[in-house]
């Protein structure tokens, strides 16, 4: 555990050391929130058939940004490229688990960032927005943040899958877009999925990409009842959990086929 | 384009993101009536300007600025600023990225739709839409060079390179949309207001045909400034040579 813990420090010690580029992050960041939700107040007039409030489709970006920060993995690229040029068999040397590595490096920058980067961003939007945003009930603050880990564990599987795929496709860096492309269509971070037409929800409805930003977000901004929301806690539990064995044996089998000359 | 397969690859996802950033639009707008008075129909035109002037930053432009930010970290720039012509130029220009050819493709696509839906058909919008694409070129290059110049005084700011292309977004929606304070900023101080939606306005007849040359001279002065904003920031460089 140590160990684990020592590599977060690690992470956590090199962010530290950017503040200029910290500073960057708040303000890419904050840009997609502060263009939809100006969009969205600006035509509030029209949202009456949509059953949904300005308010809420305002926090619903505000939630989508900081559940992106908080559940995001970034080393499918870093990772498929190592695999392919031979310099992964570094990791592979350590005395410790890659995956979990790669999970306490993440855990590093993200209490880093919690500081540096959620709470000004949180406070920059509550001061352009501060009448628009809502907060959850009693029982979706808690059904949020039950979603927030399984959407953290489920991102994780999904990116250790395209990642893997390096170990057995020689193209597969197309696969990380195609997993953004996912995401923000089918995860509901560039648009809520209601809004979508209902046959396309109903192919979304099949994926795992919505228990990412779509079901937290509609958690927190009240659009779910008791009833939905507990159901989409169980199935997303259960992609957590079949994805996670999924990227389990991928990176086995890949391990297996894994070659590579030279250190 | 030595890699034909890696080329067709990129290429397709480039289509790809261009087809997903259409269908935003037109989702957005099966849900509602229009942005701001803007409907799917017009709000095509300033659509394909904007990818076309997002196709000449991904593709010319990125590679460059990346690199830029990277040798002014590393105290490169040296090899740059001793050779015998504008350092600015060759700093600019030495990447080309074919990977983003479909966005061209795409933007065109946009144009042309656009025309054709809103009945504009007169030959003077050929006129327009070229002088229109040089000055949001003008435009884009500068603001782009001038937010990558800034690293010049910090000692690190390695994703520099991106905070232009991402604020790129504000120019794919009308500027109604935004505070007061925020539209006067797009249409003065950072005018991604004009790069789209300034040439759509005079193709659909809501506004004159003069302002077009506004936004020519917009360009060039914003061309100039960048000019002496690099100038004034080599004074600040620093390098323990190479």
């Amino acid at each position: 555990m140590k160990k684990y813990l020592t590599i977060a420090k690690a992470e956590w010690l090199d962010a530290l050391q950017n503040p200029g580029e910290v500073f960057l992050w708040i303000i890419l960041e904050s840009i997609p929130v502060f263009i939809m939700g100006s969009l969205w107040i600006a035509n509030k007039n029209n949202l009456s058939h949509l059953s949904v409030s300005p308010g809420q489709l305002v926090t619903y970006y505000f939630v989508v940004l900081m559940t992106s920060r908080i559940i995001g993995f970034y080393f499918d690229e870093h990772a498929q490229v190592e695999i392919r040029d031979g310099t992964f068999s570094k990791h592979l040397l350590k005395p410790f688990s890659f995956p979990l590595y790669l999970i306490s490096n993440n855990l590093g920058g993200k209490i880093f960032h919690f500081f540096s980067l959620y709470i000004p961003v949180t406070l920059l939007l509550l001061i352009t927005f501060r009448s628009q945003i809502i907060l959850p009930s009693p029982y979706n603050t808690l059904f949020f943040a039950i979603s927030l880990i399984l959407a953290y564990f489920i991102s994780f599987a999904i990116s250790a899958l395209t990642a893997t795929a390096a170990f057995f496709w020689e193209q597969s860096l197309s696969l990380i877009h195609a997993h953004w492309m996912l995401v923000s269509t089918a995860g509901g971070y560039m648009l809520p999925l209601f809004l979508y037409p209902e046959w396309l929800q109903s192919i979304f409805n099949f994926l795992p990409f919505k228990y990412l930003y779509y079901i937290p977000a509609a958690i927190f901004t009240n659009k779910l009842n008791f009833q939905e929301a507990f159901s989409s806690l169980i199935y997303s539990l259960t992609w957590a959990i079949s994805l996670n064995i999924m990227a389990y044996i991928f990176w086995k089998s890949g391990l297996k086929r894994y070659t590579s000359v030279g250190g | 384009m030595a890699y034909p397969q890696d080329f067709l690859l990129w290429s397709a996802v480039d289509l790809l993101w261009s087809i997903i950033n259409i269908l935003f639009f037109r989702i957005l707008l099966l849900n509602l009536p229009n942005i701001s008075g803007w409907t799917f129909n017009q709000i095509i035109i300033p659509l394909g300007f904007v990818h076309l002037i997002g196709a000449f930053v991904w593709g010319v432009m990125y590679s460059n600025m990346k690199e830029l930010a990277r040798d002014v970290n590393k105290g490169n720039l040296d090899l740059y600023l001793s050779k015998p012509a504008n350092s600015q130029f060759l700093l600019s220009t030495r990447y080309l990225d074919f990977n983003l050819l479909p966005s061209v493709v795409v933007g065109s696509f946009l144009l042309w739709y656009g025309f054709s839906i809103n009945n504009i058909s007169s030959p003077s919008s050929l006129l327009i839409v070229l002088i229109a694409l040089i000055s949001g070129v003008g435009i884009a290059y500068s603001l782009y060079f001038m937010s990558v110049t800034t690293s010049l005084w910090a000692n690190r700011l390695q994703n520099i390179q991106d905070l232009f292309p991402n604020t790129l977004d504000f120019a794919k929606y009308p500027s109604e949309i935004f505070p007061v304070v925020t539209r006067f900023i797009f249409n003065t101080i950072l005018p991604f207001a004009l790069i789209g939606y300034l040439p759509a306005n005079i193709l659909l007849g809501k506004a004159s045909s003069w302002l077009l040359l506004s936004f020519l001279a917009t360009a060039l002065i914003f061309v100039y400034i960048s000019h002496l904003f690099w100038n004034f920031a080599l004074r600040h460089y620093s390098s323990a040579s190479s």
